[in-house]
C-alpha cells in the first residue's frame, strides 16, 4: 500500500498459518491505526479460522496425492485432483469473502464514513491516498504450479491410454 | 558673435553637467539600492557555490555539524553542505517544542538552572577519531553535558563540578573518550563558599582543571581528578593524541594574576602559558590516592607531585590551543599577536628531560619558549583558532583580520587567506580536530553579521559560513545565520552516526508505561493520584479524569505509537505542563491539582484527527 505519506509503503503478506506486516510487523499494526478511522475492524490474526486448518488441508492432499503416487492408479488422482480444485476454490473464495466483509463491516460510528468497498485481492485498487497492490507470493504460484501438474498428468495419463481417440490427430486430420 | 554664442554654451553647458553631477550624487549615493549582497563583506562564485551547496530536496548533506548554541543552552544540528538547520536539541534550557524541561525526569536533570551558556562541544572519540555515540558539552555555571547520538537526546547533565568556577575550559575529550577535561575560567577561593578580599586574588584565589570519567559503556560522567592551578584564567583546551596521547593541553591568560579591568591589568605581559597536563600521570597519581580533599573531592597540587603539570610560554592572551592530527605539534596563538606559534612535543619532552626551564608559578616549571616552539607562522591579525585538514593542512582564525588563513605542518608559511563576514571566533572543519581531518568543508563561525540578511532589528543572527577548503584556493560557499551563540563546533560524516527512529517497545522500561487503552486509568494512594495515559492516533486515554483539590497527581502518557514520526503531546492548561512523546515513550509530569476543569490536548500535530486529541481534567473542590 503506498501513499504519500508512506513512501516506503506498508506491506502485509498473507500465509497459510499468519499475518505478517512489513517493517517487522510494525505495518500490520499502522493499517490496523488507520483502518480504524473508517471503522474497520482490526485485522487479526484470530479472525482468521483458516490459519488454522489450512496447513492441515495442505497435508492432507499432500497425502491424497502420495497416496495416488503409491497406487499408481488414475482413481486415486483424480480422487486427489478433484479434492485439490475444491480446496483451492474455496481457499479463494474465503479469501475474498474475508476481505469483503472487512470491507463492508463498518462501524456506523466511524469518524471517517466510507462506501462499504473490497480490497483487492489481485492487481491495482486505489482508495483513498493510497494505491493498494494486491498480488499472489510464492504459495499461490505453487498452488497454480500444482493445478498445472494436475492437468498435465491428466492430459498424459489419458494419452497413454490404450483406448484414447486423440482429438487432436483428428482435428488437424480434418 | 558666433563666438559669444560658442562661450555662453559651453558655460550652459558645463552648468548643465554639473548640476546633473550633484543631482546624480545625492540620488544614488545615500541611498544606493539594495543589492544581492546586502552587507557587503566577503562574496563567492556564484555558480560554484550553488553547485557544492545545493543538496536536492529529498537528498541527505554529507556531514552532520553540531554547532553550539552558546548561552541559548542548545546545540543546534545542521547539515552540510546545505547549511539547512535540522534539529535542536535542548541542553541547559526548558524547551517547549519538544517538551524539555517540562517532564518530571528532564525538568530534575536541568534542577534549578534553566540557562547555561554552553560552548564546545566535543565528539566522543576511539583512536582520536569520532565514533559517533555521545556528543559532551560544557556550560559556564560548571556542568557538562551528556547528548546521546543513538536518539539525539540529552541524558545527562553532570555538575556543577566541585570547585570549578566558570566551566570556559570544557568539553575537551582524550582520544579513546577516557576523560572529559574541564578547567575554571574564573579563579575563586575554593571550596566553593571561602571568602577572599579581591586584594588576595593573587594568592588565594585558584584555578582548578577537573577530568570527568566517561565510562566506556554508558557513556556516564563522574568525576576523576581534579588539579590545583595558580589563579590564571583558564580558556580552552585539547588533548594530545598520537605522539602526544596522554597530555592535555589548555591556554591561559591573566597570567598576571590581575584583577579589576582585566583588558588592560591582564595584558600587560608579552607571554602567558599554554598549560601542559600529563593526564595519565594525574590519574595514576589520583589512583594512588594522593591529594588534598578540597570541597569533598580530591585535589592533586602540583607543586607537591612534581611532573604532572608544565607551562609552555605562549603570545599574550591565546585562545584556542590545538594539536595536530599527527599529535607532534602544539597550536596556539597570542590573540592580539599576527602569529601562531606551532610548538613541538618532542621538544617539549626534552625540554622537560633536561629542565630547560624559565622560570616557575607556584611551584610549576616554565619551559623555555625558544627550545619549545619550532615556527611562529605569520597568519594575520588576531588568530585564534587552528583547525585541520589532510596533508599538514592548517586553518587558522583571524577575529581582527576578519579571515581564515591556510597554511602548511612543516612549510609554516600562508597558503592563502579567505575573507569572512565577519570576525569568526571558532572555526570547524570536517573532522578537522581528529587524527583523520576529512578537508573538503569548513565553517567559520562569525561573531558579527552586519546585516548580511533580511532586516530584523537590532538583534541580529551570528552568521556561520560554509568554506570550501577542498582545493588550496579557499572559496566561501554559503552565509548561514544561527541562532546566537555558535561558539565551537562539530562536523561529523554522516555515516558515523545511525540514530533510532522509534523508541523499541521491548526497551520501554518506565514503570508507569501501559501499551494497551484497556490498561489506562486512575489509581489513588491517599492524595497521591496516578493517571496512566496512552497516547495512540487520534485520542489521549482516558478522556476524562476526575481528582479532588489538592491532590498531588502523576500523569504518566504513553506513546503507544511505533510508527516513524508519529508524536503525540499533552498540554495541560494552566499548569505549565507540556509533554512530547515521541513514539514508544513514556514521560510523567507531577502537579498539585487545583479546582476547575482543565482541557488537555494533543500538541504535537499528529493526524487527520489530531484536533479532536483532547480531554478535561475535573478537579472537585475540597
Amino acid at each position: 500500500m503506498f501513499a504519500p505519506q508512506y513512501p516506503e509503503a506498508l506491506r502485509l503478506d498473507i500465509y497459510d498459518h499468519a499475518l505478517v506486516g512489513g517493517n517487522g510487523g510494525q505495518d500490520l499494526t499502522e493499517i490496523n491505526i488507520l483502518n480504524h478511522y473508517i471503522g474497520m475492524r482490526d485485522l487479526a490474526v484470530e479472525d482468521f479460522t483458516e490459519f488454522k486448518w489450512i496447513p492441515f488441508a495442505l497435508g492432507a492432499l499432500a497425502l491424497l496425492f502420495v497416496r495416488a503416487v503409491v497406487f499408481g492408479t488414475l482413481k486415486e488422482f483424480v480422487d486427489a485432483a478433484v479434492v485439490f480444485f475444491y480446496f483451492g476454490a474455496f481457499a479463494l473464495w474465503s479469501f475474498g469473502y474475508k476481505l469483503y466483509r472487512y470491507g463492508h463491516d463498518l462501524a456506523p460510528n466511524a469518524a471517517v464514513k466510507v462506501e462499504g468497498f473490497t480490497p483487492p485481492m489481485f492487481g491495482h485498487k486505489a482508495i483513498a491516498n493510497f494505491d493498494v497492490y494486491s498480488y499472489p507470493r510464492a504459495g499461490t504460484y505453487l498452488m497454480l504450479a500444482v493445478a498445472g501438474l494436475i492437468v498435465m498428468a491428466l492430459v498424459l495419463a489419458w494419452r497413454g491410454h490404450p483406448d484414447r481417440s486423440d482429438p487432436l490427430v483428428e482435428v488437424s486430420a480434418a | 558673435m558666433k563666438r559669444q554664442w560658442n562661450a555662453r554654451l559651453r558655460m550652459w553647458l558645463a552648468l548643465g553637467a554639473g548640476v546633473l553631477l550633484v543631482i546624480g550624487y545625492s540620488a544614488c549615493s545615500p541611498s544606493a539600492p539594495p543589492s544581492s549582497r546586502g552587507g557587503g563583506g566577503a562574496t563567492s562564485d556564484v555558480a560554484v557555490a550553488a553547485m557544492r551547496t545545493y543538496v536536492a530536496p529529498g537528498d541527505l548533506d554529507e556531514y552532520y555539524f553540531f554547532l553550539s548554541g552558546g548561552h541559548s543552552g542548545n546545540v543546534y544540528v545542521y547539515g552540510i553542505p546545505s547549511m539547512r538547520h535540522i534539529s535542536t536539541i535542548p541542553v541547559f534550557t526548558p524547551y517547549p517544542a519538544t517538551g524539555y524541561g517540562f517532564d518530571d525526569d528532564s525538568k530534575a536533570m536541568l534542577g534549578n538552572l534553566t540557562w547555561g551558556d554552553a560552548h564546545h562541544p566535543a565528539l566522543s572519540e576511539t583512536g582520536g577519531d569520532y565514533d559517533g555515540r555521545w556528543l559532551f558539552i560544557n556550560e559556564m555555571n560548571g556542568r557538562v553535558a551528556r547528548i546521546d547520538l543513538r536518539d539525539f537526546k540529552t541524558k545527562q547533565i553532570y555538575g556543577p563540578v566541585p570547585n570549578i568556577s566558570g566551566n570556559h575550559g570544557s568539553s575537551f575529550i582524550t582520544p579513546n573518550s577516557e576523560y572529559v577535561m574541564v578547567a575554571s575560567r574564573f579563579s575563586i577561593p575554593i571550596p566553593k563558599g571561602t571568602y577572599q578580599p579581591i586584594d588576595k586574588y593573587a594568592t588565594d584565589y585558584k584555578g582548578v582543571i577537573a577530568a570527568l570519567s566517561v565510562d566506556p559503556n554508558s557513556g556516564e560522567l563522574d568525576l576523576g581528578f581534579e588539579i590545583l592551578m595558580p589563579p590564571f584564567d583558564y580558556d580552552i583546551g585539547d588533548a594530545g593524541k598520537v605522539a602526544s596521547d596522554g597530555w592535555m593541553f589548555f591556554t591561559s591568560y591573566n597570567t598576571e594574576r590581575a584583577t579589576g579591568k582585566l583588558e588592560v591589568t591582564a595584558s600587560q605581559r608579552d607571554r602567558d602559558y599554554i598549560v601542559a597536563v600529563d593526564w595519565k600521570a594525574a590519574a595514576a597519581a589520583a589512583a594512588q590516592g594522593q591529594g588534598d580533599t578540597i570541597g569533598g573531592v580530591k585535589v592533586l597540587d602540583p607543586a607537591k607531585i612534581p611532573g604532572l603539570v608544565y607551562l609552555m610560554p605562549c603570545g599574550k592572551s591565546p585562545h584556542g590551543v590545538d594539536v595536530s592530527p599527527d599529535g607532534k605539534y602544539i597550536i596556539g596563538s597570542g590573540k592580539l599577536q599576527g602569529v601562531t606559534t606551532a610548538f613541538n612535543f618532542e621538544k617539549v619532552q626534552t625540554a622537560i628531560r633536561n629542565k630547560d626551564f624559565e622560570g616557575e608559578e607556584d611551584g610549576i616549571p616554565v619551559l623555555t619558549y625558544e627550545s619549545i616552539k619550532d615556527a611562529e607562522v605569520e597568519v594575520g591579525l588576531g588568530p585564534l583558532h587552528t583547525q585541520f585538514g589532510p596533508d599538514g593542512m592548517a586553518y587558522t582564525s583571524l577575529f581582527i583580520d576578519s579571515a581564515i588563513a591556510s597554511w602548511r605542518i612543516g612549510e609554516w608559511k600562508v597558503i592563502d587567506k579567505v575573507p569572512v563576514s565577519y570576525a569568526v571566533g571558532h572555526l570547524a572543519a570536517a573532522e578537522g580536530d581528529t587524527v583523520d581531518p576529512d578537508g573538503n568543508y569548513l565553517v567559520s563561525l562569525n561573531k558579527l553579521s552586519h546585516g548580511r540578511h533580511l532586516n530584523v532589528g537590532p538583534s541580529q543572527p551570528e552568521s556561520s559560513q560554509l568554506i570550501d577548503i577542498g582545493e588550496e584556493k579557499m572559496k566561501l560557499l554559503y552565509d548561514a545565520f544561527t541562532e546566537p551563540e555558535p561558539h565551537y563546533a562539530q562536523i561529523i560524516k554522516a555515516d558515523k552516526i545511525n540514530p533510532i527512529e522509534v523508541y523499541p517497545k521491548e526497551e520501554n522500561k518506565h514503570p508507569l508505561a501501559v501499551w494497551d487503552v484497556k490498561d489506562t486509568g486512575v489509581t489513588r494512594n491517599g492524595n497521591r493520584v496516578t493517571v496512566k495515559m496512552v497516547a495512540v492516533r487520534s485520542t489521549l486515554t482516558p478522556t476524562s479524569f476526575e481528582v479532588q483539590e489538592g491532590d498531588i497527581v502523576t500523569i504518566a502518557v504513553t506513546n503507544i505509537e511505533q510508527t516513524t514520526d508519529e508524536l503525540h503531546g499533552l498540554g495541560l492548561l494552566d499548569y505549565n505542563i507540556n509533554l512530547v512523546l515521541d513514539p514508544g515513550e513514556t514521560k510523567t509530569a507531577t502537579f498539585t491539582a487545583k479546582k476547575g476543569v482543565f482541557p488537555y490536548y494533543c500538541t504535537n500535530f499528529c493526524s487527520a484527527l489530531h484536533q479532536e486529541m483532547q480531554g478535561y481534567l475535573i478537579v472537585k473542590p475540597r
